[in-house]
């Protein structure tokens, strides 16, 4: 499957922003999986950065998810600090209206998006392809075949 | 596939808020302070398949 890049908002007189006032990101819509429950289809960020998908912790609570009850972990970003709590529950994550994988997601607070694709959980179950030579960008992804 | 800019549609949304968008992502049908909320006024619309995105504190160039 492949997919143009996203535009959301950015300040117009940042030096990386173009004059148009907007940044591209390769953003898939997903859906997060629990048993009979779901969340409605959210924008996640494909995000290669990221070791696990992760996602805000509000949508746990759709989930039926007491995010508490998670195994926890600490998650560091690129500002140097103290990690954050993070909270891993098993969920399934619908990729478009493609794909079902099962995941162990990460749930946390102060996540400045709604949900980032990282490597475990995403780039494990899918190849994916960046390609910045078309404007707006594309993100490509292929669906590995799971070992069995 | 065509692209989809949301950057006029969701620029003056109030900071830190949840937001619920059309299924084809044109237009926003709530916006409010939990995912829950945008979700639930969504459903009193009628609209099926919302799609919901968090805005940020600020729309600058983030890593994450």
């Amino acid at each position: 499957m492949r997919k143009p890049y996203t535009a959301i908002p950015a300040a117009e007189d940042d030096p990386l922003v173009r004059k148009d006032g907007k940044i591209w990101l390769p953003i898939l819509s997903v859906k997060l999986i629990r048993t009979h429950l779901y969340t409605p289809s959210i924008l996640a960020v494909v995000d290669s950065g990221s070791p696990c998908c992760i996602f805000r912790f509000d949508l746990a609570e759709i989930l039926g998810l007491d995010i508490a009850s998670g195994e926890v972990g600490s998650m560091a970003g690129i500002i140097a600090g103290a990690g954050a709590k993070i909270y891993y529950h098993n969920v399934k994550l619908q990729v478009e209206s493609d794909w079902v994988v099962a995941i162990k997601a990460g749930f946390m607070r102060e996540l400045p998006v709604v949900g980032l694709l990282g490597r475990k959980g995403f780039f494990e179950n899918f190849k994916v392809l960046f390609d910045h030579s078309v404007h707006p960008p594309e993100v490509e992804i292929t669906r590995i075949a799971p070992v069995i | 596939m065509k692209a989809v800019d949301l950057s006029e549609l969701l620029r003056n949304v109030p900071p830190e808020s949840w937001v619920a968008l059309s299924p084809e992502q044109s237009r926003i049908i709530a916006a409010g302070k939990t995912a829950k909320e945008v979700i639930e006024k969504a459903m009193k619309d009628d609209i099926e398949e919302p799609v919901v995105i968090w805005v940020p504190k600020e729309w600058i160039p983030a890593v994450y």
